[in-house]
């Protein structure tokens, strides 16, 4: 029982990380209907501007992530305004080639700008583990879970209780008739981009400190965060939540009962099945299943 | 012609009695190839008049090497550093019997079939002679596919997997001790310690089975064994059963970037075994990207530490590196480098007769007791094995440093 709750209790960490970075992916999905597969390379250069501000600027670590968070921001909006509009139009197969081909470019610059060497963000809470029992409970991810929620409530507060979010919701509703209303469909999905870059580039700056930064640091996480949006529902805040902590807590017990090969393999088979019996995924609405 | 082949053949027995015949029939065969001279190898490979073998010219020797400069293992392609480092000293000390020693690096990223992309540029289109240093077991596993068929001589493969380690090739000259080797030290330094329980972590693939097959090997029998995938982030579930098994000690089989991640996983359940890893794991930065656990791990090396050292052999290394690559990281895999390219240069200053791949191959065999910064060297016709002394060093003040007593 030790093991199940201490893989459990372990698995918050990186549960919240993929919950994070699945905000991020359904941020941006939720206005423009893409899923943006460069997300992952797009968060690793957030956490190195966080790098670089604190190790090569010196600057201190709440500054950092307040500039590369910005710096992530205008990545996104860069990457909205210069590539994804002008396909805008086309059919979803261009997008998500347009996105592919964004994750080797900005991935395949991030290592000629910043180099393959394994690099250390020093974590923002540091210190030893806090012993409850014979359970330990990381205080980097307890951080981590924190974050997510308050990132989460903050984001469910914004499409839900602000105007602008209203906006947003209601270009992600119907576009054109949001435009006859005035509300400026290009802005809103650059914003999108933007906020949708920033937070999963949160989300990569918390794992780095345990995983060491490279170009590759999201790879992984990547992976496991688009199955925690498939499973929450594309496009649902919540389930993006509850999916990321439900894939960090199912591939932790997977990896510690059974084995880590098959991590992957039986997380994509839940999902299968959960699609199978509900397509719109665990959150979604039956609206949001498009064509 | 038919001579030389007879000589191959009996070259890859392994039977100590052929190979005497063999090390008697070599500077024979020598002979044959110098008469032959350039129509020897130049028929074979196409090469221009004058020059007894592609990459051979009056006054030079091409080297080729296939290396990931970038992509998850760059830290590998320091390699070439040391390598060039090497060259560049003995260029600047006459060269090999007047011949400069040249290298061209290719950029592989690790992926096998850029490797072997490369690997053709470099044999058919920059006509090297020989390959020095390359990196990877898949990767060179896609290279020889190409290298052998041509006879190309490669001295120094950066894997101790038993698909080069455990297998005689003619052409293949092996540098790096192999992985059983290896986990066989692990496993008995674990012995030592006198730990009621030792865990082991291993990478599920041919590079993690072999160091596990080491380790068993040497007679441990570890309390628990747990693979993990390449791709693997999050390392909780493995740190929490090493703790809940209350192991004393944990082997880590794994490459760096996994290395990083377990230890800090170890870290955040607030267990610290005695971390004791191969050195394929241990690379310098993990002083800083797993600061908690990374000192005080003990880690198998054939390279002396290189800090503080008054051995003269790393002393010339560093010596080198600051002279001819003073942009280059003076690190263990320039170290790697430049042992493999000792091992290259020694065989050339051999050579008897005409410089063919042949003659260069027989010449290699000779190889006895040569002495390098990674260890003691020798080969025959029928042992390609790279060095197999090991010893353990420790991550200790943020270098590595020789474990005493």
């Amino acid at each position: 029982m030790t093991v199940f709750v201490q893989l459990v209790v372990s698995a918050l960490g990186f549960g919240g990380i993929y919950a994070l970075a699945a905000l991020g992916l359904t941020i941006i999905f939720k206005t423009s209907n893409v899923v943006n597969f460069a997300y992952g390379a797009m968060a690793t250069v957030v956490a190195m501007l966080v790098w670089t501000a604190q190790t090569g600027l010196g600057l201190p670590a709440a500054l950092a992530w307040v500039l590369a968070i910005i710096g992530g921001g205008a990545l996104g909006a860069a990457s909205e305004i210069g590539f994804m509009r002008r396909v805008q139009e086309s059919a979803p197969l261009v997008s998500i080639v347009m996105t592919l081909g964004m994750l080797l470019i900005v991935e395949g610059l991030t290592g000629v700008i910043w180099g393959y060497g394994p690099k250390a963000i020093p974590g923002i809470i540091t210190g030893p583990s806090i012993a409850i029992g014979p359970v330990s409970v990381d205080r980097g991810g307890l951080l981590i879970v924190g974050l997510t929620a308050a990132i989460g409530l903050g984001l469910y507060f914004f499409y839900e209780r602000t105007r602008p979010g209203l906006a947003v919701r209601a270009v992600a509703e119907d576009a054109e008739v949001a435009s006859l209303m005035g509300i400026s469909r290009r802005w809103v999905l650059t914003l999108s981009w933007a906020a949708g870059v920033a937070v999963t580039g949160a989300a990569a700056t918390l794992a780095a400190p345990s995983v060491g930064l490279t170009p590759t640091l999201m790879d992984n996480i990547a992976v496991f965060a688009f199955a925690a949006a498939v499973l929450g529902g594309l496009g649902s805040l919540i389930g993006a939540v509850v999916g990321g902590f439900a894939v960090g807590i199912l591939a932790d017990l997977i990896a510690g009962y059974a084995s880590a090969n098959l991590q992957l393999t039986l997380v994509f088979a839940l999902i299968v099945v959960v699609l199978y019996l509900r397509p719109q995924g665990l959150f979604g609405r039956a609206a949001q299943v498009r064509q | 012609m038919l001579v030389v082949r007879r000589v191959v053949k009996q070259s890859t027995s392994g039977h100590a009695a052929r190979r005497v015949a063999v090390l008697a029939a070599a500077p024979a065969a020598a002979l044959v190839l110098a008469a032959c001279g350039a129509s020897t190898n130049s028929a074979a490979s196409g090469t221009g008049s004058g020059s007894s073998a592609p990459g051979v010219t009056s006054n030079s020797i091409l080297f080729g090497q296939t290396v990931p400069k970038t992509g998850p293992a760059a830290l590998y392609g320091e390699s070439t550093a040391g390598a060039q480092a090497y060259f560049d000293y003995v260029n600047a000390h006459g060269g090999v019997h007047g011949r400069r020693v040249k290298l061209i690096s290719l950029d592989d990223q690790y992926q096998p079939p850029v490797a072997l992309q490369d690997t053709r540029t470099l044999v058919n289109t920059d006509k090297v002679f020989a390959e020095v240093a390359v990196n990877g077991t898949a990767t060179t596993q896609a290279d020889i596919t190409v290298l052998d068929p041509a006879n190309v001589p490669v001295i120094g493969v950066q894997t101790g997997a038993t698909v080069f380690a455990g297998t005689l090739r003619k052409n293949l000259y092996n540098v790096w001790p192999s992985y059983l080797t290896e986990g066989n030290l692990l496993g008995s330094f674990a012995q030592s310690l006198h730990v009621s329980k030792v865990g082991v972590l291993y990478q599920n693939d041919d590079f993690g089975k072999s160091l596990l097959q080491g380790v068993t090997n040497s007679g441990l029998r570890p309390t628990m064994s747990v693979s993990y995938d390449p791709t693997q982030t999050d390392f909780s579930p493995q740190a929490a059963q090493f703790k809940a098994a209350h192991v004393g000690a944990v082997i880590i089989l794994a490459i760096p970037g996994p290395t990083t991640d377990f230890l800090n996983a170890l870290n955040s359940v607030n267990f610290k075994p005695v971390r004791i890893m191969s050195q394929v794991s241990a690379i310098p930065q993990m002083f800083s990207t797993a600061p908690q656990e990374f000192p005080g791990s003990y880690i198998g090396a054939f390279i002396p530490p290189l800090a503080n050292s008054t051995d003269p052999q790393v002393k010339s290394f560093l010596s080198a590196m600051s002279a001819y690559q003073p942009g280059a990281p003076a690190s263990v895999f320039a170290a790697w480098g430049w042992t493999e390219a000792q091992v290259a240069v020694a065989g050339l200053k051999v050579v008897k007769g005409t410089l063919t791949r042949d003659s260069y191959e027989a010449a290699l065999n000779t190889l006895s007791s040569l002495q390098t910064l990674g260890g003691s060297v020798s080969y025959s016709s029928s042992n390609h094995s790279g060095i197999s002394h090991m010893f353990m060093v420790k991550a200790q003040g943020g270098n590595l440093v020789s474990v005493t007593g």
